[in-house]
């Protein structure tokens, strides 16, 4: 790391003032260039190649050979016309959807019940550290959790309570239920990101405003609606499209614990992509497959940019601010 | 007084249903973390809820091999240094670079800084996993598929527009008159650098580097598809096929194992309770 | 509508910010809740808003006790120093939203909208969102909110502190004005004297969570109860000197390593000397001094510098080590250095217990 030199402070503080000659300029942007080189170079190798290679790779029939002959549009087609993709497209639209209710709702309750509710700070603190428990465990243990929560036998967690409640059979709820339990587990994960951006919104809810509601006439629920989700228009937009985003594209948890089974009962779109790549070994079809998701990626990421501009999209609790 | 009581019952009763409702949703994390710990430590061959006999059986795997039919696993400590790997690579390679352009993005002047700004912003928020194919090819051709490194520059690159924006608001933070000052106290370049900037960022890089860490330590579907040697398995890849075979049959194996994979984790909430929810935005961006 | 508090006591966690109050606020008036940062003055504002619950004493408007009233059923309005009008609602919105909760009909809040609206002449802004307004268009639009259910006792956190000197001035009067128009109790809290001197018909002073006294202005100005009264109210700030009471042959004065002054006999009927303790400290105003030519029973003082204020001069003298203000006609004229004679009025001096800090006035019958 190579210290500030006296100059660049100069220039940065004086540089509406300074008139600046273009070699000056040019020197300026070589020592940056220098300092972001590293930073450009990782960007271009693992962001802008593998995008283009994607779409290469889309109008090629690669397969475990690895060898690139181009087949035009065939892939696109073969996506059209494959049976399995009304399924996983539904099943993409299901998992999208309700896991960002929970995501978002259940996020928006945590935040309330312990930014709002709850006065005593490290209570809530104790709660909201609680929560982001699942998202901070290793993927593989928080599945082997629900593994074990949900086991088919008589000994799984779920199972032990439905039987001495209603005296039911053990059932394979994985197996029965495969949407469901993928919903929940990603709900309980991505709740924690819709509770840490509004907790921390309703955190900066100046204290007058509560006052001021209280004082004509609100009880806590109308402060809710009135006051809490108006002020929290913008991080409750922010955490949609982002959950949206990135359910749209990642399926770790998935694939730990149904691996899109039975059959293609919980198969979406990204996981879709990643067996046709991985366990078919057909990286062209695959990479078709990704290539929708990468322009759909693109299109929310932009999008995002517009609603919320740049500065805002780092600190999304100081939306609307 | 009828209203009094009313009012009085008002205040109350939301206070009290939302402890309630707290508890009651937040009840299965009480469970699962609390099973997963005692599971670990009891002798109950299939995996019911309450824990019989205390044994360090479960444990096995940290002193012995650990067999199924005929096969064996291997021994877990090599396994864990590669963990220990790929999360410190992570983190020595993430702040480096992060910090240098952190650096340029605050204190320098140069053309096309908004445009390299917005980039990064624009690539924070795009799903790096919907290259994972692509990606694919891309280490083969650098000839780092099935190496530690592969998945450690993949995972650098990923996270880097976050770590680069954190870092860039760090140095944004540390005043210019603080330098000014040290100049005219009598300090040159270095002595500024050291003396007054780096420990002010100290906090910062800490914050940074502690979620490198528990990301990288975590990782499982970068290293799931690029690695494929067991020796350079990592505790996912381990448990992953551990659980696979064992569900069903030893849960108090695979619940010490998911613990033993969890230290980590628990040192990190252990320690910074207070911290975590100032910086955990920076960190939160997950799978989802 | 009276408000009485009755050994009231705020605690949070160990810290005591309100300690043991009890006064009695009469129907229709003015009080001030005057006092230094962090002296519990907003606190017993809140406790009577219903925000904060006492954590022992009683509260009571009128006869009922209000501890347990949420603050919805008190029927109070209040202004907050940062004015908390919502920025997503407009102004009209915003000063409907309190009869929105009561569910008044449409007709009826837009009738009630437009009368208060109009009595703090905002009538033309209705449309508007609060962004868009004024500092003292929203401190007006918060007014408006806060009258809009006819309340019975209307509470002003620091309402004037975000506006400019000239607004204030002028917000000032317009309160008074609306208050004494309305007839009902208003509680302003301020940490301005001026703003409490001119404003309220009484001012209770508070400082570290204690009553210090609560009176009309012209008696906490001339009479100020204790040294923290007398240091707080006035500006510019009363003078104070250290001295020991003497009596020698009959007569009291007052000395100590640099002056001696001596008390005339009228003293003896304000002052209590019999049973007060000998460390005292003695306080006069800026006004209650003049620069004389006599020298007999005064202060030998040098001119430290001298500040002209337009209406009067603010002179700056040395005694000895410690500096004091005077307020002198503004044709007076003297460099730094120039050593004055200083003569008190005697008949306005205050006398303080060192130790306790209270008057050693004696109390009128």
């Amino acid at each position: 790391m190579a210290p500030v030199t006296e100059r660049s402070v100069m220039l940065e503080r004086d540089a509406q003032l300074e008139e600046k000659n273009l070699f000056q300029k040019l020197k300026d942007t070589c020592q940056a260039a220098s300092f972001l080189a590293p930073f450009l170079i990782m960007i271009i190798l693992f962001f802008a190649v593998p995008v283009i290679l994607t779409a290469v790779l889309a109008f090629s029939g690669m397969d475990f050979k690895l060898q690139w002959n181009f087949v035009g549009l065939d892939n696109f087609i073969r996506i059209l016309k494959d049976p399995v993709i009304p399924q996983v497209a539904a099943n993409t639209l299901v998992y999208v959807v309700f896991t960002c209710i929970i995501n978002v709702g259940f996020g928006f309750l945590l935040a309330v019940m312990t930014a709002y509710f709850i006065k005593n700070e490290s209570v809530g603190l104790f709660f909201r550290t609680l929560w982001l428990l699942p998202r901070m465990t290793p993927s593989v243990v928080y599945a082997l959790l629900w593994i074990w929560f949900l086991e088919p036998t008589e000994n799984g967690m779920l199972n032990i309570i439905f039987k001495s409640l209603f005296d039911m059979q053990p059932h394979n709820w994985i197996q029965d239920n495969p949407m469901k339990v993928i919903i929940f587990a990603n709900g309980m994960i991505g709740a924690s990101f819709g509770m840490i951006v509004f907790s921390a919104a309703i955190k900066s809810i100046p204290e007058d405003y509560f006052r001021a509601a209280m004082v004509d006439g609100a009880n806590d629920f109308q402060i809710i609606k009135n006051i809490i989700i108006p002020f929290l228009k913008w991080p409750i937009m922010f955490a949609t499209i982002w959950q949206t985003l990135s359910l749209l594209t990642s399926y770790e948890y998935i694939l730990l614990l149904t691996d899109g089974g039975p059959l293609f009962d919980s198969e979406v779109l990204s996981l879709f992509a990643y067996h046709k790549a991985f366990a078919n070994f057909e990286f062209g079809y695959g990479a078709a497959s990704a290539m929708v998701l990468v322009i759909i990626g693109a299109l929310i990421t932009l999008l995002m940019l517009k609603l919320f501009g740049y500065e805002r999209m780092m600190n999304p609790s100081k939306l609307g601010n | 007084m009828g209203l009094i009581q009313k009012d009085r019952l008002e205040t109350i009763i939301p206070r009290v249903m939302v402890y309630v409702v707290l508890v009651i949703v937040s009840l299965p994390l009480f469970i699962a973390y609390g099973w997963l710990f005692l599971n670990s430590l009891s002798d109950g061959a299939f995996g019911g809820i309450i824990p019989n006999k205390f044994t360090l059986q479960n444990w096995r795997f940290l002193w012995s091999e650990v067999r199924i039919g005929t096969t064996a696993f291997q021994s877990i400590w090599p396994i864990t240094w590669n963990t220990f790997v790929l999360a410190a690579g992570i983190t020595v390679i993430e702040i480096l670079i992060a910090a240098l352009s952190g650096f340029a993005l605050s204190r320098m002047k140069f053309a096309g800084k908004d445009l390299i700004m917005k980039l990064t912003i624009f690539l924070h928020a795009f799903p790096g996993v919907a290259l994972l194919i692509a990606l694919y090819i891309v280490l083969q051709k650098l000839n780092l598929l099935d190496k530690l490194l592969g998945v450690i520059l993949v995972k650098v690159a990923l996270e880097l527009p976050m770590a680069t924006w954190m870092m860039k608001g760090f140095f944004d933070g540390i005043p210019w008159d603080i330098e000014w000052a040290s100049y005219i106290d009598g300090c040159n370049r270095l002595q500024t650098w050291w003396k007054i900037i780096i420990p002010q960022l100290k906090p910062g890089i800490a914050a940074v580097a502690i979620f490198a860490f528990m990301s990288g330590w975590s990782e499982f579907i970068y290293a799931f598809t690029f690695i494929y040697s067991p020796e350079n398995y990592t505790l996912a890849i381990y448990l992953k096929n551990l659980i696979g075979d064992f569900k069903m049959l030893d849960y108090g194996l695979l619940c010490a194992a998911g613990l033993f994979y969890m230290i980590p984790t628990i040192l990190f909430f252990i320690f910074s309770q207070k911290s975590l929810m100032k910086v955990s935005f920076g960190g939160v961006k997950g799978p989802n | 509508m009276k408000v009485i508090f009755e050994n009231v006591t705020k605690k949070f966690g160990n810290f005591t910010a309100v300690d043991n109050l009890n006064v009695k606020f009469k129907d229709g008036e003015f009080v001030a809740l005057l006092g230094p940062s962090g002296c519990g003055k907003t606190t017993t504002l809140l406790m009577i808003a219903g925000i904060y619950k006492p954590s022992s004493g009683k509260i009571m408007f009128d006869d009922k006790v209000m501890n347990d009233v949420l603050p919805k059923n008190r029927n109070i309005g209040m202004c907050f120093q940062s004015y908390a009008l919502y920025p997503h609602m407009t102004v009209f919105e915003n000063i409907a939203f309190p009869l929105k909760l009561k569910k008044m009909s449409k007709d009826e809040i837009k009738k009630r909208v437009m009368q208060a609206a109009n009595k703090v002449e905002i009538g033309h802004l209705l449309d508007r969102k609060p962004g868009q307004l004024s500092g003292g268009q929203q401190q007006r639009v918060s007014l408006a909110r806060a009258l809009v259910k006819e309340p019975q006792i209307m509470l002003l956190d620091e309402p004037l502190s975000n506006l400019d000197a000239r607004l204030r001035i002028n917000m000032r009067a317009e309160i008074k004005k609306l208050q004494k128009d309305l007839g009902i109790n208003m509680v302003l809290v301020t940490h301005d004297q001026t703003e409490a001197l001119t404003m309220a018909d009484r001012i209770a002073i508070m400082n570290n969570g204690k009553l210090q006294d609560f009176d009309i202005p012209e008696e906490l100005y001339e009479n100020p109860k204790n040294l923290f009264i007398a240091n707080f109210i006035g500006n510019p700030p009363m003078n104070f000197i250290d001295v020991e009471l003497v009596e020698e042959e009959g007569k009291y004065f007052v000395k100590n390593e640099v002056i001696k002054l001596e008390l005339p006999e009228s003293s003896r009927e304000r002052f209590d000397f019999s049973s007060c303790s000998k460390q005292l400290v003695l306080g006069i105003r800026p006004e209650d001094l003049t620069i004389t030519e006599s020298k007999c029973n005064t202060l030998q003082a040098e001119i430290y510098v001298v500040e002209p204020l337009g209406r009067d001069k603010l002179v700056n003298v040395v005694i000895g080590e410690r500096k004091y203000k005077i307020i002198a006609p503004p044709k007076f004229n003297a460099d730094t250095g120039d050593k004055v004679n200083i003569s008190l009025n005697f008949a306005k001096i205050h006398l303080f217990d060192k130790t306790s800090e209270g008057s050693i006035r004696r109390n009128r019958v």
